[in-house]
């Protein structure tokens, strides 16, 4: 078995609804009922689901950005609420985040410097100016960007340009989980196939595992070695990528499949 | 587009003239202004006195500029502890859990539902009369609206996805707002402050005009109304001088507010 590095036990989240009137009871939305997840060093979990399924929210509590409502978070098998400062931060540095719209990603007045460099300065216990200059001119061609966009602005960059820099940014920290929402939803189909390659051969570089989120069953296929299918905060289906992509068991994941065969087609015409 | 720009530059030019006027204050005055020369009460405007002179034969020319140093520094000092107050107050309520956010938030709307002369004098009546008490009971006054401002524009950021994202590589709360939401909140902050000095202004005469604000014998825009009060049916010219000074300080300060607002604020797109 490989070594299980993020871990989520049955982690149910609520939200609380607005009332209509003030006399109804308390409502609450269940967007995760009691899900499980393991992520092992250098694999890809795909999940999927439509839109409302709750495949975000979960990896955002896997990530830390929000609290489960019941259910825990274990990261090397520590749990998130029992952590001390020293390794809440160890967390934080391992597990990034790409989101999915990448311009809106970013702090609209910053340069890409200035993007790429504070992430360094907050969780690098290394960082001086010099050392974080360094890093992001090392890490820039690895996701196919020239040095000298450092001292543009986000909205100088197109979109596939600006999910590069997103990669590099979470990238520079060294994660050992990276969480992709959505993270190629906003783009080109072929700069899709760009980005997920990109993806795939920094993976095999730095053994970074992925949480990998997404409506698109093709972008799933093509990335993940096990898939979570989620409908209404609830995981129908799950197994081995090939497997839950051939064999589907559930009549609602072989109809996502099919929904998706024209995206999956022209991804792999392009790759 | 032409109409606000004219808004903005008639706003400067007032206030520039109001400027002049206490500039000048320190290097010539065209009299003592508490020189009193009893031969000479209520004389009309002429060549030696261009304002005419008071009941006590003061030059109502050298008063209104020695009190145009007090009323621009009460307006300016006020409003810059009330703009810092409320920023962090409203920075607080709009970071924090629901619970002190409401809590914060009403209190707010306490303040904000009295009447701010009334609210002034009654700092009026507990810390003492003064210029000094003038500027923190007006600074007082000013706070819920800054508050108010900063609070809901922060909430209204907060949801953003680079600030999602900035919380995803471990920026705290406080980096948050300095260096993610300030830059964008500037723009309507300085449109406010703006306004908020012409409102100073006028409060500081209110106080003056009901004898509590700035002290005799230095001379107050609101001081000088109340003194000509007795005479207006007489010599009216005595109340009007100070009063044209006041309406073009404060219109300035609102007309250069409202065109800033419209030139920075509601020109939608960010940079």
């Amino acid at each position: 078995m490989k070594e299980i590095i993020l871990e989520g036990k049955q982690i149910v989240k609520d939200f609380a609804l607005k009332k209509e009137v003030f006399w109804e009871k308390k409502k609450t939305l269940r967007a995760v009922a009691g899900v499980d997840v393991q992520l092992g060093r250098g694999q890809t979990i795909g999940i999927v689901g439509e839109s409302g399924s709750g495949k975000s929210t979960l990896g955002e509590i896997l990530g830390g950005l929000q609290n489960p409502t019941q259910g825990c978070v274990l990261y090397r098998g520590v749990d998130l609420r029992q952590m001390d400062r020293r390794q809440r931060r160890q967390y934080r540095r391992n597990i990034q985040f790409i989101f999915q719209n990448p311009k809106e990603s970013m702090n609209p007045y910053f340069t890409i410097e200035k993007i790429l460099t504070e992430p360094m300065k907050l969780l690098d216990e290394q960082f001086t100016p010099a050392y974080a200059r360094q890093k992001i001119l090392d890490i820039l061609p690895q996701v196919g960007m020239e040095p000298d966009c450092i001292r543009k602005y986000p909205h100088e960059l197109s979109g596939g340009q600006c999910q590069r820099i997103a990669i590099a940014r979470a990238l520079l920290l060294n994660p050992e989980v990276i969480v992709c929402d959505e993270c190629v939803s906003a783009l080109d189909v072929s700069v899709q196939a760009q980005i997920l390659n990109l993806l795939k051969s920094l993976q095999r570089r730095y053994g970074t595992s992925y949480l990998f989120i997404s409506h698109d069953m093709g972008v799933i296929h093509y990335m993940s070695d096990y898939v979570l299918v989620m409908v209404g905060g609830q995981v129908i289906e799950q197994g081995d990528g090939v497997q839950v992509m051939r064999h589907p068991s559930q009549a609602y994941t072989a109809r996502l499949i099919r929904s998706s065969l024209f995206a999956e087609d022209s991804l792999c015409a392009a790759l | 587009m032409k109409k606000k720009k004219i808004t903005v530059i008639l706003g400067a030019i007032l206030i520039s003239i109001i400027l002049l006027l206490c500039v000048v204050s320190f290097f010539w005055l065209p009299f003592d202004p508490d020189r009193m020369d009893t031969a000479n009460r209520f004389a009309l405007p002429s060549m030696t006195h261009l304002l005419g002179t008071d009941q006590f034969g003061r030059d109502v020319l050298s008063r209104i500029m020695i009190a145009s140093r007090s009323a621009l520094l009460v307006g300016l000092c006020s409003v810059s502890v009330g703009a810092l107050i409320g920023l962090v107050v409203g920075a607080i309520a709009a970071m924090s859990g629901p619970r002190l956010q409401s809590l914060i938030m009403r209190v707010i709307d306490g303040f904000m539902a009295f009447p701010g002369i009334l609210l002034a004098m009654m700092l009026v009546a507990v810390l003492g009369k003064g210029q000094i008490n003038a500027v923190i009971a007006i600074g007082i006054f000013m706070i819920p609206s800054f508050s108010r401002l900063v609070y809901s524009m922060i909430l209204e950021n907060k949801t953003r996805l680079h600030i999602k994202a900035a919380r995803s590589y471990g920026c705290g709360p406080v980096r948050i707002v300095v260096s993610h939401i300030f830059p964008d909140m500037l723009p309507r902050l300085i449109t406010q402050f703006s306004s908020s000095i012409g409102g100073a202004i006028l409060t500081e005469s209110s106080l003056s005009f009901l004898g509590l604000g700035i002290q005799p014998p230095s001379a107050s825009w609101g001081m000088m109304l109340s003194e000509a009060r007795q005479y207006v049916l007489s010599y009216p010219f005595i109340a009007i001088a100070p009063g044209v000074v006041l309406l073009v300080a404060v219109l300035g300060f609102n007309l250069l507010g409202d065109g800033l607002n419209d030139r920075l604020v509601q020109r939608g797109g960010r940079a």
